[in-house]
């Protein structure tokens, strides 16, 4: 029924089948709205958010979600301005995976601030000192430069074919499309370093402290490496998902690898400048504000196995089995260096987050845990759900891999 | 550096803990002076907008060596307050003439990075529509404007009352950037006289005396977040609250003798 | 020349007119009005407008009567502060901060009110006023007609004001029936001072400040605002030594300068093995003559306190013998020294075996005289010149034996059991009718019917010298806010009740009788000439002789004035020590081992210890900011949790945060579990006064069945009138049960 909208030569499964794998995701996604709803109608105290905990599950979300999108910038940085052109193939699934993650995490700050209704104070009132400013402003304008390059996937739509303008708009943003992914190269490097600046200027947190590299605090730099590190790992797991998911091929097997190595090269760098972060931390940061390193570490919750996990298992073992060129061509152990990479920037931005606010600061402070009520994880779930919904119509409405038709078996029909 | 850096007042508060029983009389006079709301009795305790906010610890022994020790901790007025740059709508300013961090909740977007900046705990955030028992708005404080759900807010020394006190001045026929002499309701409320409050800049007032006082201290002095609330107690045990707990436990393997708590 | 409008063309024009807007203020202007518009809300409370004005007037929470200043918007009553210029120098605490709130508590009553208070689950539900007030009156001409009124009683939880006359008049016109009060724990301690004084025309005033030494037995001196508070160590060198008995380390036990950590329930013997080591060492240089007493029938002190050596009452105290020898030397050697009783005031009255035995070292160690510690001032009684009451304490009345109880309402947070009071009635058709502005607290929380009065703050009432403050006091409490027109006067409800029985009232207008009653307070102390008077006006004190006349000091009070007078400069008395055959010597020998040993029965191997709360209040209404307070601190502990050492907890199995049932010979309650290191190992300790997890409606204790009790009730209060310890057991329920 929907024949005419899905682009020609590709084979896509019947509708019924497509809205039966929707189905799951909408119900999902009216859950997540239900719960926005009654956040926006009677404020936060829906959330399990306190004094205490003033950030929560939204913020872990939106800090792993956007790091887990830089694939967008970072892919679109090397394919345009470093001219590595086997990129091409998986670009317009970064672009997508990009405005999901980017969208998803401004539709879920705008739930959590207080007063939704002045979000925009940001801009209007804005403070040029904070880091949140640099982030509400970078991400804004990359949101609107992921628009611009998603433009051109939709416009190429068999159904648009018939419009005149939109085929020369699709041609014109296609020629100045190393502008925009220059601009947001450049937005991106910025606002990913200010979201672990945001962190590592809090000198009234001793857990997130970091000491300045020029006019950033350390954390800047490590949230740049650590985000294109998981970017290429976590667009290669979608690609994954969805060849697996499809039964399809599509993209070159090398493509994988070449994501692969690129996330290991920088896991490597990332790890080895963590560790030099940490020493430097426990010896000279934390003795300096009267505080030690082993206090942050021994709550119930919080052990020396988070520092161990964050430098080892998600440090230094996804970038030793993404740099061997071997086990890059090895399926599984691609997948395994890749699903750690995507949990270790996850886990960094968790730690980041609730760890700082868990451990106490005060020698009196009591250490305390927090658990999402049930419309937090809707709202997540519900962003999810948006993600795989938007993500679903683009596979099946427009190209999004160049090298699908050729790469298919023969056998099939047109 | 300016010359206009050292003029204004820095209003500061100190606050005796050998004289502080935990009785809670600056807790309620606070919340009655700053239209603070009853939240719903449902709600968390650590939900609750206390700017004045009574903590009780000890000395970390059981009894019979357990001795209790109240720390009033009002928003600590940082001269370099950590909240101060990291709010992105510039709800949070230090008034140069006074030295007081200004929160101003018609701005605030509730984004709470403010919160999680400060390490004192001193700032709260309305997770409620702020309501009162029916009848009792009649009871509000028409120098203070009550806040909206959302907004974060804290302690500010009583801003209302150092309005009035310039608006006393003024028509007084005082000069405007006279430093005015006012209290704030948890210093004019505390039976035990156990907190002070003055100009730490004027040399004649008791808070520059005070600052400078042997059993003084201050929260986290290592931060260097510049606290304007100095802490006063003659017993070396207590003085220790001020420093983070590693600091403590260095204290305490220093002075065995006295048993502080161990590792 | 045609002018053709193109697609292009009006794409042109708007996109030029858009640029040009931005570059007008327009939409700057739009931008700034919006951001204006989102700051405002109609959510947000509006506070009242008007001219700020001051009244002072004195607080009515409790019966101590600080002064207060309060703040008024317009007519609004806006909120309360101290005075620092009152002869009290600004002692009010939490409550009297919080008394503008009280007006609009949510258990505030807008009529009378009737249930059926013996179904714990009874609402209350509006009646007609005149109806009740009929239905009442029939009830009190029955009495009467059947001879009866031995039935019928009045509560006065704030005994010697003006309005407690009324009430003993009110009796009196009866013809009989009882008039009762509920000493809380510093009442109980003067009480037991005129018992052993044999006069009722004087109380203690004792003084620390004239102390080289004081002994206080949980006596909360550190938070105290009737004049007993020491200062701080270090604070001034005129500081008395201070020893504290205390079971915990209470903020007045930190501060002391040695603090005893004496077993829960241990303050007799702990006294007697003083007195013995004083008596026995010769300590005192008058004690030989004093201990000998009168050697009449009552034989003498010494030989009573001689059974008491430390080295026997040392294991019931949980000191070491020396301990006990130590205290005793050092007061000696610190005369004249000052031993005060009391407790934890919220845990309720001491006993009066307890008082009496720690009121007997006060005169050992030099009291009471002129000038010494311990001074005596003129009863409230004595003060006017009124006739001598006589009042029986609750605790005195047999269960089942009202058919009629009038509750005076005045002191809301009175420390009072609601199941205690419902165990007085006898028959199902027996009331209890409170005169209060709340559907709670002390009064209400036990009434089937609720005739409203005005708040606190909303009506004229007078505050006698507290019990045991040093010096002699009086002041009025001038209205600060209007009453709403359904609160009546506590004493035009008694004219009403009256003529409803068939009598002829006095006067139907009873506020005015009651205003006149205290003119003639105010006249009686102009008459006797002496103390001298504080004067809002200019702020001033000066002698009450240099006042004009009676109207000159009527108005000084009702500008919220207050009148004082030191102690008595000579004693009137010389005070008689009981002796080894009195028959309070055998109620001593038989607590000897202590409260705790003799109310510990078989199987309940924890001792409970109720207190820590407000400790000014029992289980009564708290201002909503209080209730804040109460959930947002440590500071007030909610009625709710139950406390243990980590060491018992370990012992029990129980952890922080388990549901448990406290149970006692008298019944059970559900607490949650809380681990508190400043706990003697063996005890729990369950708050007592307002619940800071509701608002006046928390529910009710059943009396009938024992569950879920309060804490007095929970202490067997009922059986006695001592509720500071019981036997308990603590075991983990099931939260399912919830």
């Amino acid at each position: 029924m929907d024949h005419h909208l899905i682009p020609r030569g590709l084979d896509r499964a019947p509708l019924s089948r497509f809205l039966l794998w929707l189905l799951p995701w909408l119900a999902l996604s009216v859950w997540g709205g239900w719960a926005a709803v009654a956040l926006f109608r009677d404020g936060l105290y829906h959330t399990n958010m306190d004094n205490r905990f003033a950030f929560g599950l939204w913020i872990i979300f939106d800090l792993a979600v956007i790091a887990l999108g830089a694939g967008a910038f970072f892919l679109g940085f090397l394919t345009y301005l470093m001219r590595r052109h086997e990129f091409r193939q998986v670009l317009n699934t970064a672009v997508i995976v990009g405005f999901v993650c980017y969208s998803g995490a401004i539709a879920t700050l705008a739930i959590d601030v207080g007063q939704p209704i002045r979000a925009w104070f940001a801009f209007w009132h804005a403070n040029v000192h904070s880091m949140l400013t640099e982030v509400t402003f970078c991400i804004t304008c990359y949101l609107v430069v992921l628009a611009i390059e998603y433009l051109p996937i939709v416009l190429k739509n068999r159904s648009l074919r018939p419009v005149k303008g939109a085929l020369v708009l699709e041609a014109n943003l296609h020629r100045l499309m190393i502008v925009f992914a220059g601009v947001g190269a450049f937005l991106s490097f910025f606002h990913q370093g200010s979201l672990g600046g945001m962190f590592g200027v809090l000198n009234g947190r001793p857990f997130a402290f970091r000491e300045g590299v020029g006019i950033w605090p350390s954390t800047f730099f490590l949230f740049i490496l650590s985000a294109i590190a998981a970017g290429p790992s976590f667009i290669m797991l979608i690609v994954m998902t969805v060849s697996r998911l499809s039964g399809k091929r599509l993209v070159d097997q090398f493509v994988y690898a070449r994501l692969g190595r690129i996330s290991g090269i920088l896991m490597a760098a990332y790890a080895l400048a963590k560790l030099a972060d940490t020493v430097v931390w426990i010896f000279v940061t934390l003795p300096g504000l009267g505080f030690d390193a082993a206090e942050f570490y021994r709550h119930e919750l919080f052990g020396t196995w988070v520092l161990f996990l964050e430098l080892t298992v998600f440090g230094l073992l996804p970038a030793t089995i993404l740099l061997n060129r071997r086990r890059l061509e090895d399926r599984r152990w691609l997948v395994a260096g890749a699903v750690l990479t995507c949990l270790g920037v996850s886990f960094n931005r968790f730690v980041f987050t609730l760890q700082t606010l868990s451990v106490p600061t005060m020698s009196f402070d009591r250490f305390m845990i927090y658990w999402p009520s049930w419309q937090e994880w809707a709202v997540v779930a519900g962003v999810v759900a948006y993600g795989v919904l938007l993500y679903s119509f683009s596979f099946r409405y427009l190209n999004l891999f160049p090298r699908e038709r050729e790469l298919q078996p023969t056998v099939g029909r047109s | 550096m300016h010359a206009t850096e050292n003029t204004g007042a820095r209003y500061a508060m100190a606050i005796d803990l050998d004289k502080c029983t935990g009785c809670g009389a600056c807790m309620v006079a606070c919340a009655v002076e700053n239209n603070v709301a009853v939240p719903p009795p449902a709600a968390a305790a650590n939900r609750g907008l206390t700017w004045m906010a009574v903590h009780r610890t000890d000395n970390g022994q059981e009894w019979p060596a357990h001795r209790p020790v109240f720390i009033p901790i009002p928003c600590q007025q940082c001269e370099h307050a950590p909240c101060i740059h990291v709010c992105p709508v510039t709800a949070v300013q230090l008034d140069e003439s006074t030295g007081i961090v200004g929160q101003v909740p018609a701005r605030c977007m509730g984004c709470r990075y403010c919160m999680a900046a400060c390490p004192y705990h001193a700032r709260y955030f309305n997770y409620f529509d702020p309501t009162w028992p029916e009848g009792l708005e009649e009871t509000l404080n028409p120098d203070v404007a009550p806040r909206m759900r959302g907004v974060a807010e804290k302690c500010n020394f009583c801003h209302g009352r150092l309005d009035r006190a310039r608006e006393r001045a003024a028509a007084e026929g005082r000069p405007a950037d006279e430093v005015v002499a006012y209290v704030p309701a948890c210093v004019e409320a505390c039976p035990h006289g156990a907190i002070t409050f003055g100009d730490s800049r004027d040399p004649a007032s008791p808070m520059a005396q005070l600052a400078r006082d042997p059993r003084a201290f201050r929260l986290l002095e290592a931060l260097g977040t510049g606290p304007k609330v100095t802490y006063l107690s003659a017993d070396p045990a207590v003085r220790r609250v001020g420093l983070s707990r590693l600091d403590m436990v260095r204290g305490a393997t220093a002075v065995t003798a006295d048993g502080a708590e161990g590792a | 020349m045609t002018m053709e409008l193109t697609r292009r063309s009006l794409l042109k024009f708007m996109g030029g007119a858009v640029a040009g807007a931005v570059l007008s203020p327009l939409p700057w202007k739009l931008l700034d009005d919006a951001s204006i518009w989102t700051q405002n809300s109609s959510l947000i409370a509006r506070a009242p407008r008007g001219p700020v004005t001051w009244r002072d007037t004195t607080c009515t929470l409790c019966p101590v009567g600080c002064g207060l200043r309060a703040r008024l918007v317009g007519e609004a009553f806006v909120s309360a502060w101290s005075r620092p210029s009152h002869p009290d120098a600004g002692a009010a605490c939490p409550l009297g901060f919080a008394l503008a709130q009280m007006r609009y508590h949510p258990a505030r009553v807008r009529g009378a009110c009737a249930r059926d208070a013996r179904s714990a689950a009874a609402r209350w539900r509006m009646v007609d006023a005149d109806a009740t007030v009929a239905e009442i009156g029939r009830t009190l001409a029955d009495l009467r007609a059947a001879g009866r009124l031995d039935q019928m009683a009045v509560l006065d939880l704030r005994p010697d004001r003006a309005l407690s006359l009324r009430y003993r008049e009110f009796l009196q016109r009866q013809g009989g029936g009882r008039y009762l009060v509920a000493p809380d724990a510093w009442q109980a301690s003067a009480a037991a001072f005129t018992a052993l004084a044999g006069s009722s025309l004087l109380a203690p005033a004792p003084a620390p400040s004239r102390a080289r030494a004081v002994l206080a037995f949980g006596t909360p001196l550190a938070d105290d605002p009737r004049g007993l508070a020491l200062a701080p160590r270090d604070g001034s060198s005129g500081r008395p030594y201070h020893i504290q008995v205390d079971a915990t380390a209470t903020p007045t036990a930190a501060r002391a300068d040695r603090w005893l950590p004496a077993r829960p329930g241990s303050e007799l013997p702990l006294a007697l093995a003083i007195a013995h080591v004083l008596v026995r060492d010769e300590l005192s240089g008058d004690a030989r003559a004093l201990a000998a007493g009168a050697g009449g029938p009552e034989g003498s002190f010494a030989e009573l306190v001689a059974d008491f050596a430390p080295e026997r009452v040392a294991d019931a105290c949980g000191l070491a013998p020396s301990d006990i020898r130590a205290t005793a030397h050092e007061l000696a050697t610190h005369r004249p020294a000052l031993v005060l009783g009391v407790g934890d005031p919220g845990a309720g009255p001491l006993g009066a075996e307890e008082e009496t035995a720690i009121w007997c070292l006060s005169v050992l160690l030099g009291g009471p005289g002129a000038g010494a510690p311990l001074a005596l001032r003129p009863s409230a009684t004595a003060l006017f010149g009124e006739p001598e009451a006589a009042a029986t304490a609750l605790s005195e009345v047999p269960d089942g034996s009202l058919e009629l109880l009038l509750v005076d309402g005045s002191f809301p947070g009175a420390p009072l059991s609601p199941a205690l009071l419902r165990r007085k009635l006898r028959g199902p058709d027996a009331r209890i009718v409170a005169l209060s502005p709340y559907a709670g607290g002390a009064a209400g929380a036990g009434a089937d019917l609720l005739l409203p009065t005005p708040a606190p703050g909303e009506w004229l009432d007078d505050v006698p010298p507290p019990a045991l403050a040093p010096v002699s006091s009086y002041a009025w409490s001038p209205v600060v806010a209007a009453a709403p027109d359904w609160a009546v006067h506590a004493a035009d409800w008694l004219a009403r009740l009256e003529a409803a029985s068939g009598l002829q009232p006095d006067s139907a207008d009873g506020s005015s009788a009651h205003r006149a009653g205290l003119e003639r307070r105010a006249a009686a102390l102009m008459a006797a000439g002496s103390g001298e008077v504080h004067d809002p006006r200019d702020g001033s004190t000066r002698p009450l002789t240099s006042l004009a006349g009676p109207e000159e000091l009527v108005t000084v009070l009702d500008c919220g004035g207050a009148w004082s007078a030191p102690a008595l400069a000579t004693p009137a008395i010389a005070l008689q020590l009981p002796g080894h055959r009195s028959a309070l010597a055998l109620r001593w020998r038989a607590l000897a081992a202590g409260r705790a040993e003799a109310l510990a029965a078989a199987g309940r191997p924890l001792v409970l210890l109720p207190g820590g709360g407000l400790a000014t209040t029992g289980g009564g209404v708290a201002a909503p900011v209080l209730a804040k307070l109460g959930r947002e601190s440590e500071l007030l502990p909610d009625t709710r949790t139950a406390a243990v050492s980590p060491r018992t907890a370990r012992q029990l199995g129980l952890r922080a945060g388990t549901r448990a049932e406290l149970a006692t010979a008298a019944g059970t309650r559900h607490v949650d579990v809380v681990h508190d290191a400043s706990l003697p190992p063996g005890v729990v300790r369950v708050a007592t006064g307002p619940d800071p997890l509701d608002l006046g409606e928390a529910p009710r204790a059943d009396a009938a069945t024992g569950r879920d009790l309060d804490v007095p009730s929970l202490c067997g209060a009922a059986d006695r009138p001592v509720w500071r310890l019981a036997g308990a057991t603590l075991k983990e329920v099931r939260r399912a049960r919830d």
